[in-house]
């Protein structure tokens, strides 16, 4: 089980946090992966400095924006999940 | 008489950090926790996470989740919004309504204020905070500040 986390902490939520959730729970859905992975929200992961929202892939801290959601869901979490 | 207590912001001394959740922590009543970082500080001392709805994380809307029994939201973005709409009708299942429907339901209001805000989202935390009290005061309530 893949554990991908989203931060909605103040600027993560001005930066789009809450489209790129929407992207991952469609995306997670029309794949079929609701026994893969764990979509989960945090309100702070305390890297407040990037410029997109961040996100974890298991322990592993990235950073996505709302344009870039899909593509790396496909990159970074898909590949997690095998 | 019911109580509520609001934590809002991480203190402004880290060195605070410990007094200011113990004391919150004593206090009888509803809690509610306001806050990214300030969240983090009581996951630490409470050694427990923050669980999050994410069904309460729509665009537009504003999430909350529970640490334990304490209801939990991010801070500044949801007070700001709730300033908003304190004398109105407002619909979205969200923080902003759970915060507004506890603090109609206590007769008490208590708010720990921490005085630490974050550069990096470039909000105006005092304002938005000043703007609450006065909401809070007009709607009939007396909030007790404690600063930290």
């Amino acid at each position: 089980m893949v554990e991908l986390t989203v931060c909605i902490g103040t600027s993560c939520h001005l930066r789009g946090a809450t489209k790129v959730i929407k992207t991952f729970q469609h995306l997670i859905t029309s794949n079929k992966l609701e026994k893969n992975i764990s979509l989960k929200g945090a309100f702070c992961m305390g890297q407040c400095s990037g410029k997109k929202v961040r996100v974890s892939v298991n322990s592993n801290v990235f950073e996505t924006s709302p344009e870039e959601a899909e593509g790396f869901f496909l990159k970074e979490v898909l590949n997690t999940a095998g | 008489m019911s109580g509520l207590v609001i934590f809002f912001g991480p203190p402004e001394n880290r060195s605070d950090d410990d007094e200011a959740v113990s004391s919150f922590i004593k206090e009888d009543g509803g809690k509610i926790i306001l806050g990214g970082t300030t969240s983090l500080i009581f996951e630490r001392r409470l050694k427990d996470k923050t669980r999050i709805d994410l069904k309460t994380s729509g665009c537009g809307m504003h999430p909350y989740g529970f640490l334990g029994n304490i209801i939990v939201a991010e801070g500044t973005l949801t007070i700001k919004k709730l300033n908003e709409i304190f004398f109105s009708e407002y619909t979205a299942n969200d923080a902003v309504k759970l915060l507004k429907n506890e603090i109609m339901r206590h007769d008490r209001i208590k708010i720990y204020h921490g005085r630490a805000f974050n550069p990096v989202n470039g909000i105006d935390k005092n304002t938005v905070f000043t703007e609450f009290v006065k909401c809070l005061r007009e709607s009939g309530k007396s909030p007790e500040i404690v600063n930290f």
